[in-house]
C-alpha cells in the first residue's frame, strides 16, 4: 500500500513537473521497463505458445523484455482474474482466449466483468472443423444430421469441457440442425481426441490443427471460407448451415490505460500481427493471424458473450 | 538401418550430448528438491529450446524428464518426502531403508532400478511403439474407470496397519478431490463461494503440504524428546550382483508395468509407481516385510516411474496425445521445432524417432553416473543439524510450491494439508492412501460418469467392454486373495508358517 501511495505521488510529481514541458510524457516514454504477459494457462499448451509468439514481437516493436508469467488454473479464469487486479499502466497485459471472457463469467462466480479490461486487439482465429471417429460412416453434416433425426441421442460428441468454445459451438449446430446427440466432456483437447481415435465417442469439434494433426477426418469446417488445411471439407454454411465458430482472442489489459500506452499497444499490436515469424508460428499451431482493432475487438467480445449467455443459460440450466 | 545412423548422427553431435548430460544433472537436482518438479524443470527450459538447435532441444528436455523423475527419489529416501509427486511410492519403503542406516544401499537400488527401468521401457517402445499406440487407443472412458478401480486396490496394500484408517484416509483423499468444477456439468462444487477453491486443490500444494510440511512438524515436534536420526554412510552403493539376479523378477515386471501405463495417456507415472508397488507387495517373495524398508518395494516404485518417461513418449510421439502435464509440455516444445507429432511422425521422421530412442537410453545410462557421483552430496544432508534441515526444507517447498502459479492461495492449502498431515500422522493414519484417492479420484469419477453417458446410464453393461471386464476381475482377485490365503493359512496353518520361515531366511 505504501509503495503504491509512493509510486502515485512520484508520479504525480513526475506528471505536473513534465506536463508544462511536454504533454503525456509517461505515455511517451513507455515503456521503460520490462512488460509482464500473463497467460491464464499453464505453459506449453496452444495459449501459451502464442502468448510466447506474441511476446517475442512485442518486445521488438516495444523495446523491452516481455516477460510471460504463467498463471494456470479454472479454465483460465485464476489468470484472467489476476489480470484484472493489476495496475492500469502497461506494464501487465494478459493473452487471453475469448473463452475466460465470453463464457466461463457466465458459468462461476469469475470476481471480473468484461468492463474491467481494456481491449488492445485481437490476434488470432482458429477456424473450427467437425471431426468423425475413423470408419465412421458420415461424409457430410446433412448425412449425420439425417442420421440424428430418425435416432435421436444415439450419438455421441466429445468436447475438452463443459462450457467451452467447442462445447457451446456444437450446442449451437444442433440447436440449428435441431437434432440431439449426448455430450460426452473431457478434460482438454488431448484426451477428446484420443477418445474419437479410439472410437469412443462418434464425434468431435474442435480446432482444424487438432483434427488434421492426428489424421482425422472432419464432416464440415465452421468457418467462412474453407480452412487452408482442410481445404476438401465444405464449410457449414456450404452445407446450409448457417453457423461460424472459432477459437480465438487476443490482447487485453486491466481497464483504465493512458490514451498514449494504449495507442502505443496498438500500433504494437499492428507490427505483431504483420511479423512474418508470428504468421508462421500461429500457422504451426494451426491458426490464423485475425486482427481486430480495439472497438471492434470490444464489441466482438461483447456480442459473443451474450450469445453464449443465452446458450448457457439453456443448456445447463435448462436442464 | 540407415536411419537408426542418422539418428546415431544426431545424437553425437557435441551440442546435444552436453546438453543431455547438463539436463540429467540439473533434472536430478530440481527433482530432488520438493515441490519442484519435472513440469517445473521442462518450462524453466521451455525459452532455451528458442535458441538451442532441435536435436540439443530435445535432449535437453528428455534430460530434464528423466533426470527429474529420479531425482524425486533421493528426498523420497532421504527425508521422507516426494521430491516429485511420482516419488510418492517410493517413501514407503526407501525412508524406513535410510532410517534403519541403509540410505547409501537404498540411493543406490533406486538409481539402479531407475535406470534399467527406463532403459527396459526404452528398448521395449523401439520395438513396438506404434504397435503399443494402437492398444493404447482401445482405452476409452470405461476401460479407463475399470484400470482406475484395479489401481485403487493399491490402498490395500499401503494400509498394512491399519485398514479402517487406511481407507479413511484413502476417501479423504477421494473427497478432497472433489473440490472444484465438476467435469462433466461445469457446476462448482464445495467452493463456499471462494472463486479459488472454484478452481479445485492442486496436486504439488496438497502433495508437497501433506508430505514435506507434516514430516517438518512432525520431527519438529520430537526434535527434543527424541535421540537424533542415526546419520546413514554418506555413501553410495550399488546393490551386490546377487542381489540384483534376486530381484530381477521384480525389476522386469515394474518396468513393464511402467512401459504399459506410461502409454495410456493421462494416467501418469504417479499411479504406475503404485500399481507395481501393490503388485510387488502381492507376488514378492519378501512381502511380509514390505513398509519397513524392503528394497523390493523400493525398485518397484522406482522402475515403473522411470519406465514412464520411456511409455508415455509413446502416445505423444505416435498420436500427438500427451501421457501427462509433463508430456504435453513437450509436445509444445515439439511444435516448436517445428514437429508435428502424430501417426505420420513415424513414417516420415524416422531418423528422428531413432534419435528420441536413442538420447532416452543414454539419459537413462547417465543416471547411473550422475547418481553415483551426486548422490553422495545429496547424502550429505542427512548430516546437516536437523533444526537447520528443516527449515531449509520450509523455505524450499514454499518457493517450490510458489513458483508454478505464483499463488499464495497455494501456499495456503500447502499450510493446511501440512497441519492436516501432521495430525493424520498423530492420529496413525497413513498418509499414502490420501495421496492414492486423490490422484485416481478425478480420473475414476470422469471416466465413470462418461462412461455412463455412452452406456445410457447402464453400469452393468461395462461388462460388455473386454478390457475393463479383465481389471474388474482382477480387481476383485486383489482383493479376495489376502482373505483366502488366510483362510488357506488357517487350513494349512503349520505349512504355511513352515514356507515363511524358510522364505524369510532365504531373504536374509
Amino acid at each position: 500500500m505504501k509503495t503504491e501511495f509512493k509510486n502515485n505521488t512520484r508520479r504525480l510529481l513526475t506528471s505536473l513537473a513534465l506536463v508544462a514541458i511536454v504533454p503525456l510524457a509517461s505515455a511517451q516514454d513507455y515503456p521503460n521497463k520490462p512488460v509482464k504477459v500473463i497467460v491464464p494457462f499453464p505453459a506449453g499448451g496452444s495459449t501459451d505458445l502464442m502468448a510466447r509468439a506474441t511476446a517475442r514481437e512485442l518486445a521488438e516493436t516495444l523495446g523491452q523484455n516481455v516477460v510471460v508469467d504463467n498463471r494456470g488454473g479454472g479454465a483460465g479464469t485464476i489468470g484472467v482474474a489476476a489480470l484484472a487486479r493489476e495496475r492500469p499502466d502497461g506494464y501487465t497485459l494478459g493473452v487471453v482466449p475469448a473463452a475466460t471472457l465470453v463464457n466461463q463469467p457466465h458459468m462461476r462466480r469469475t470476481p471480473y466483468d468484461l468492463d474491467q479490461f481494456d481491449y488492445i486487439c485481437q490476434l488470432f482465429s482458429s477456424p473450427m472443423a467437425l471431426a468423425v471417429k475413423p470408419d465412421s460412416p458420415f461424409e457430410n453434416l446433412n448425412q449425420l444430421v439425417d442420421y440424428a433425426k430418425e435416432h435421436p441421442n444415439e450419438l455421441t460428441y466429445g468436447t475438452p469441457g463443459p462450457g467451452t468454445l467447442m462445447h457451446l459451438a456444437m450446442e449451437q449446430f444442433l440447436q440449428i440442425a435441431d437434432i440431439e446427440l449426448e455430450h460426452v466432456p473431457f478434460t482438454g483437447d488431448a484426451p477428446a481426441a484420443t477418445a474419437l481415435l479410439g472410437g469412443h465417442i462418434d464425434l468431435y469439434m474442435s480446432m482444424t490443427n487438432v483434427v488434421n494433426d492426428r489424421g482425422l477426418a472432419s464432416i464440415g469446417v465452421f468457418s467462412e471460407e474453407p480452412a487452408p488445411s482442410l481445404p476438401e471439407v465444405e464449410t457449414a454454411i456450404e452445407q446450409g448451415y448457417d453457423i461460424t465458430a472459432a477459437w480465438w482472442g487476443g490482447l487485453v489489459a486491466p481497464q483504465g490505460l493512458e490514451d498514449g500506452v494504449k495507442s502505443r499497444l496498438v500500433e504494437s499490436c499492428q507490427s505483431v500481427v504483420y511479423a512474418e515469424r508470428f504468421a508462421q508460428t500461429l500457422e504451426d499451431l494451426g491458426a490464423d493471424v485475425h486482427f481486430r482493432d480495439p472497438d471492434d475487438f470490444e464489441a466482438y467480445v461483447r456480442g459473443i458473450s451474450e450469445t453464449n449467455a443465452q446458450l448457457i443459460e439453456t443448456v445447463f440450466k435448462g436442464e | 538401418m540407415d536411419s537408426i545412423l542418422a539418428g546415431l548422427h544426431l545424437l553425437l553431435a557435441p551440442e546435444a550430448l552436453l546438453s543431455l548430460f547438463v539436463a540429467t544433472v540439473v533434472g536430478i537436482i530440481v527433482g530432488a528438491l520438493p515441490g519442484l518438479g519435472s513440469v517445473l524443470a521442462i518450462t524453466m527450459a521451455l525459452p532455451l529450446t528458442f535458441v538451442l538447435g532441435q536435436g540439443a532441444s530435445i535432449t535437453l528436455l528428455l534430460g530434464l524428464y528423466c533426470g527429474s523423475v529420479y531425482g524425486g527419489s533421493i528426498s523420497a529416501i532421504l527425508l521422507n518426502t516426494p521430491g516429485t509427486p511420482q516419488a510418492a511410492a517410493t517413501v514407503l519403503d526407501g525412508y524406513p531403508m535410510a532410517r534403519s542406516g541403509r540410505a547409501d544401499l537404498a540411493l543406490g537400488w533406486a538409481t539402479t532400478a531407475s535406470a534399467i527401468g527406463g532403459i527396459i521401457a526404452t528398448l521395449i517402445l523401439s520395438i513396438a511403439a506404434p504397435l503399443l499406440a494402437r492398444v493404447g487407443l482401445k482405452f476409452g472412458p470405461i476401460e479407463y474407470f475399470a484400470l482406475g478401480v484395479f489401481a485403487l486396490t493399491c490402498i490395500v496394500s499401503v494400509s498394512k496397519e491399519d485398514m479402517i484408517k487406511g481407507l479413511m484416509a484413502a476417501l479423504t483423499g477421494l473427497f478432497v478431490a472433489v473440490v472444484g468444477q465438476d467435469t462433466v456439468t461445469g457446476a462448482l462444487r464445495f467452493d463456499f463461494n471462494s472463486f479459488e477453491l472454484s478452481a479445485g486443490i492442486g496436486l504439488v500444494p496438497f502433495l508437497v503440504g501433506l508430505f514435506a510440511l507434516s514430516e517438518v512438524f512432525w520431527r519438529a515436534s520430537k526434535l527434543y524428546s527424541v535421540e537424533s536420526v542415526k546419520a546413514g554412510k554418506s555413501r553410495f552403493t550399488f546393490p551386490g550382483f546377487g542381489e540384483l539376479r534376486n530381484r530381477w523378477s521384480v525389476l522386469l515386471k515394474s518396468s513393464l508395468i511402467g512401459t504399459w501405463v506410461g502409454c495410456l495417456p493421462g494416467v501418469g507415472a504417479t499411479s504406475a509407481s503404485m500399481v507395481s508397488y501393490a503388485e510387488a507387495k502381492r507376488s514378492s517373495p519378501r512381502r511380509a516385510n514390505f513398509g519397513n524398508g524392503e528394497p523390493d518395494g523400493l525398485i518397484a516404485s522406482e522402475a515403473s516411474n522411470n519406465a514412464v518417461t520411456a511409455g508415455a513418449m509413446v502416445p505423444t510421439l505416435s498420436l500427438g496425445v500427451p501421457g501427462d502435464p509433463i508430456t504435453a509440455v513437450m509436445l509444445g516444445a515439439l511444435a516448436l521445432q517445428g514437429i508435428t507429432p502424430g501417426p505420420r511422425l513415424f513414417i516420415e521422421q524416422g531418423d528422428l524417432i531413432n534419435f528420441i530412442f536413442m538420447a532416452l537410453l543414454v539419459a537413462n545410462a547417465l543416471l547411473f553416473v550422475c547418481g553415483a557421483l551426486m548422490t553422495p552430496l545429496f547424502s550429505r544432508i542427512l548430516k546437516v543439524p536437523e533444526p537447520i534441515l528443516l527449515c531449509a526444507i520450509v523455505v524450499l517447498v514454499a518457493i517450490g510450491t510458489y513458483s508454478i502459479n505464483a499463488s499464495t492461495f497455494d501456499l495456503l492449502i500447502m499450510f493446511c494439508a501440512g497441519v492436516a498431515g501432521f495430525l493424520l500422522r498423530y492420529g496413525g493414519f497413513p498418509l499414502a492412501p490420501i495421496v492414492i484417492g486423490f490422484v485416481l479420484g478425478p480420473m475414476i469419477e470422469q471416466s465413470l460418469r462418461q462412461g455412463l453417458i455412452i452406456t445410457r446410464g447402464d453400469f452393468l453393461a461395462f461388462l460388455h467392454y473386454p478390457i475393463a471386464l479383465a481389471f474388474f476381475i482382477l480387481t476383485l482377485l486383489f482383493l479376495l486373495l489376502p482373505i483366502m490365503r488366510s483362510w488357506l493359512g488357517c487350513i494349512f496353518g503349520q505349512r504355511q508358517r513352515k514356507l515363511d520361515k524358510q522364505e524369510h531366511s532365504h531373504d536374509l
